[in-house]
């Protein structure tokens, strides 16, 4: 029996070793570390559907009772398989954006697909918080060695509010071992048993592990953080927050409201922070000056729609968080991508000294516009069937509450092409641009196939991930 | 028939001698070579009594020998060696390295006493050389005069206080007390020792005196001296007194917690932040010991560990940047393009500190705040956590500047002594950060022995 799991956790860790030998073609090698991280990841899918969870395990501290413990689950497996594509995207399009230092910042890029693989493949709670952390950390040297202008004042506050969160996190984890019956930091036993903690407790879990994942998501009123570092990290850097670090908070919500009871108590409140924290964004989105910093309030927005569907506790719902978390990451990630590029062609972001770019380069403009429809659910896309799900879930939960997330949509579809309009189309004639080269085309394309994909086939993901409820 | 611990003993004694000897011979690589020899032989002597399990008492029981104090000797004998090798080059190597074998001998002496007396002689023993190592250049004098100063009042003080102690419990046994009117005996001890291991309010010494020494002299006193009034610290409110010292604990570890951490946000001396960092690791330390149980006081000794190998691998790249005039935080931009490796060590070493995944001490203050939360006391555990994310700005700015990019920067050498020393604190951090495993298991046995 070949450790799968394992051997996915090891590979960027022995492609960071390569490449330090091999310093020339690191980028060569974080590729092609990423594409077998797919295919890896595809064998161990092809596992899973025919024979069910993956579960392997190893001693590791036997003194305070941890085990090493990986576990491909219906839950994990949607989000390992978002960041082994983003991973993959990004390293590709890092071809394209790092022409400096590229050896540091694919190694960086390597040792934080690992953190990130062993935070959705860990079984463990311990485990899960090693990982975070050190993908945080990995994320937070990315920042500011390789961002844009500001970047020390943003990865500084990046790593407080990180490292805020990571320790009430701590402080979590701990208490659920002390109160679990079976005093134990698998994940498993915590789903199974979590009902058990006595209920104050149930109470103090909860307050702090909410705060925790709603700075990570981010959520209104904790997400100061996420536009400062999204619009000053590199290409890559932005996508990966926005795309993958984004679904740490949403994983934990997740593993929080299917093991606590006081949760679903609770369920009403909890989801009238996310709409708020979506009508939020949205609404902030609107005033913004700066293209990345519009696109970093859209993830807000959506974000929380994906933490409403969460608090609805239903099958459709959580389908719908699920669905909606993979999809997310594949759009903010294309839209990112397409932002740095636009800042790249013009030098800068402000939207009032962008214009037609329309009549300069005719690939970008569609694939934006593509992005767009995708991230106010057009049919045929991915963010259809996200809506879809989050929308039928909440109105069996909270009936005709629904309304006010909706506002979200709307006021995202208008601000949206209200940028399009702006951007590509109006302004006078312009000069040809031909910047793109095949790495940054293949990076897009892949990204906008998946959504295609997944947007004409959902039950691909669907089955697989079954009922959670 | 030989026991280990006298050949142990004699390898201390041989210790002192040698370098007497070499000091007079004046060889500064002769000098060098017997010291790192000696320190190895008592560095595997001490492993030998570890895995063999000769433990006993020796000395007409002044002196005791059990897993507690092996390891802690152990972290204490390789902390030496990777002391000597930062000093040595500096040019007043062989002074140093005589007196520091004096402290050494006093080191073992605090760790391994089983009465009052010997610990007492042990903290003079090991201060005193301290503080003529300080008086070795005129430059150091200042913070030479001020540890002198504060050491002897904390001598006076825990003379006093002994001489209490004797009078209500009629002995100097380092064993568990309950007399009525302890608690005159106690504050004396706890002043006393206070000012040795840093506790607010009988540490507003330590920044100016880490300032003021040379590099290799303050990866000493944080890294080494102050670990040992830890010891002395377990032994007293631990072992002579768990029934009264409970809130006295939790009362010192919350203000040395967040005095350390609030002082240190508002300094640009990379040293002097260091300096307040250690205080408020004094603080986590002091979390742990606070819950008196075996969970807290195993936690309590790794995170001694940590915070050791970290504190002294930080001080070689410190004291490297010093020789060239390097103080500041803003002093420090650029570093990574000057040397990569030391860029390298600092940060993680800082990361540690601050207590990131995969460095030993994340797991060191896993340790601790868990063991409060096993024990009930969840708020200290989240004042613990805040403090934590209060450190992350400091330390990370540090990292910040390191890592920013310098124009026309210049290749800095590192000489091989001070390079192997960053490098062996290095991997023990990651090492025992990744797999802690063994290091958790023998500080469990060493706290299960004491209490």
């Amino acid at each position: 029996m070949i450790p799968i799991l394992f051997a996915m956790l090891l590979l960027p860790l022995a492609g960071v070793l390569v490449a330090l030998i091999a310093r020339r073609w690191a980028s060569g090698i974080a590729v092609v570390v990423s594409l077998l991280e797919l295919i890896i990841f595809l064998l161990a899918a092809w596992q899973f559907a025919n024979g069910g969870k993956i579960v392997e395990s190893y001693t590791f501290i036997p003194a305070i009772n941890v085990n090493f413990e990986l576990i491909l689950n219906n839950i994990t497996f949607v989000f390992t398989l978002l960041s082994v594509v983003v991973f993959l995207a990004v390293s590709i399009a890092s071809r394209f954006f790092v022409s400096e230092e590229r050896t540091g910042y694919n190694l960086l890029l390597m040792l934080a697909e690992a953190g990130v693989l062993g935070l959705f493949l860990s079984g463990n709670l311990f485990i899960l918080y090693l990982f975070w952390d050190f993908s945080i950390v990995a994320l937070f040297f990315m920042l500011f060695h390789f961002g844009g202008y500001d970047r020390r004042y943003a990865s500084l506050k990046f790593i407080i509010y990180s490292i805020f969160s990571s320790s009430l996190l701590l402080i979590g984890i701990m208490l659920i071992y002390f109160y679990l019956p079976s005093h134990s930091f698998e994940i498993a036993q915590l789903m199974s048993t979590g009902y058990m903690i006595p209920k104050n407790a149930q109470l103090l879990i909860l307050v702090l592990l909410l705060f925790a994942f709603m700075i990570k998501m981010p959520v209104f009123p904790f997400h100061s953080w996420a536009p400062d570092a999204y619009s000053e990290a590199p290409p890559g850097g932005a996508m990966l927050l926005a795309g993958v670090l984004s679904k740490f908070g949403i994983y934990g919500l997740i593993i929080l409201f299917v093991s606590l009871p006081l949760a679903k108590e609770y369920a009403l409140y909890i989801a009238i922070l996310f709409v708020l924290s979506s009508v939020y964004g949205a609404a902030t989105a609107l005033g913004q000056k700066n293209l990345k910093r519009m696109l970093s309030y859209l993830s807000i927005s959506e974000i929380g729609m994906i933490g409403f569907a969460i608090a609805t506790m239903n099958t459709l719902g959580m389908s719908g968080a699920l669905f909606g978390s993979l999809s997310h990451a594949l759009i903010i990630s294309l839209l990112f991508l397409l932002a740095f590029v636009i800042e790249k062609l013009f030098g800068t972001s402000i939207i009032s000294r962008l214009g037609a770019l329309i009549k300069r380069d005719k690939l970008v403009s569609y694939l934006f516009l593509f992005g767009i429809f995708a991230a106010i659910g057009l049919p045929l896309t991915s963010g259809f069937v996200t809506d879809l799900l989050i929308f039928l879930g909440g109105a069996k939960s909270f009936g005709i509450l629904i309304l006010v997330p909706a506002t979200a949509i709307i006021i995202n579809a208008s601000y949206l092409f209200w940028i399009y309009k702006k951007i590509f189309l109006a302004g006078s004639e312009a000069e040809m641009f031909d910047l793109l080269d095949k790495n940054a085309k293949a990076s897009m394309i892949l990204l906008v196939l998946l959504i295609i994909f997944i947007g004409v086939f959902p039950p691909i993901i669907l089955n697989s991930i079954g009922a959670i409820i | 028939m030989i026991t280990l611990f006298e050949t142990l003993a004699m390898a201390v004694s041989m210790y002192m001698l040698l370098n007497i000897i070499a000091r007079l011979v004046n060889n500064k690589k002769l000098h060098f070579a017997l010291t790192v020899f000696m320190l190895a032989s008592i560095f595997s002597l001490l492993l030998m009594i570890l895995y063999s399990d000769s433990f006993g008492t020796h000395f007409d029981s002044m002196l005791s020998i059990n897993q507690f104090s092996s390891l802690i000797s152990l972290m204490i004998t390789f902390g030496m060696l990777l002391v000597q090798f930062i000093a040595y080059s500096e040019p007043v190597y062989q002074d140093f390295s005589l007196l520091s074998s004096f402290s050494f001998f006093g080191m073992l002496l605090v760790i391994m006493s089983t009465s009052i007396l010997t610990l007492f002689i042990g903290l003079e023993l090991l201060t005193i050389p301290t503080v003529i190592s300080l008086l070795l250049s005129r430059k150091w004098l200042e913070a030479g005069i001020k540890y002198f100063v504060v050491v002897a009042l904390s001598a006076g003080l825990f003379a006093f206080g002994a001489a209490t102690f004797f009078l209500l419990n009629g002995n100097l046994q380092i064993t568990a007390q309950n007399t009525a009117g302890d608690i005159i005996a106690l504050l004396f001890f706890v002043v006393a020792i206070g000012i040795e291991s840093g506790i607010f309010p009988f540490n507003l010494w330590i920044p100016d005196v880490y300032q003021g020494s040379p590099g290799f002299i303050t990866s000493m006193l944080g890294g080494l001296n102050k670990k040992v009034g830890i010891v002395a610290l377990i032994y007293i409110m631990l072992v002579i007194f768990p029934y009264i010292s409970q809130d006295l604990l939790i009362f010192f570890a919350v203000l040395t917690m967040f005095y350390g951490n609030l002082a240190a946000l508002m300094q640009k001396n990379v040293k002097r932040i260091l300096a307040y960092s250690s205080i408020s690791q004094v603080g986590y330390i002091l979390i742990g010991l606070s819950t008196l149980g075996r969970y807290g006081l195993s936690a309590s000794i790794f995170q001694i560990f940590a915070h050791m190998f970290a504190f002294i691998g930080i001080f070689a790249v410190i004291a490297l940047l010093e020789t060239k005039g390097r103080i500041e935080t803003k002093d420090y931009i650029g570093l990574n393009s000057e040397n990569k490796f030391m860029a390298l060590t600092l940060s993680v070493l800082l990361l540690s500190m601050a207590g990131i995944p995969f460095t030993a001490g994340f797991v060191g203050k896993f340790l601790l705040f868990s063991s409060a939360v096993y024990s009930n006391l969840v708020w200290l555990a989240i004042l613990g956590i805040i403090n934590t994310v209060i450190s992350v700005y400091y330390y990370a700015k540090i990292i910040i500047a390191v890592y920013t990019n310098k124009k026309d920067a210049r290749h800095v050498r590192a000489d091989f002594s001070i390079s192997f020393a960053a490098l062996a604190s290095l991997a023990i951090i990651i090492f025992f950060g990744v797999y802690p495993a063994p290091m958790i298991s023998l500080a469990q046995a060493a706290a299960a022995i004491l209490i």
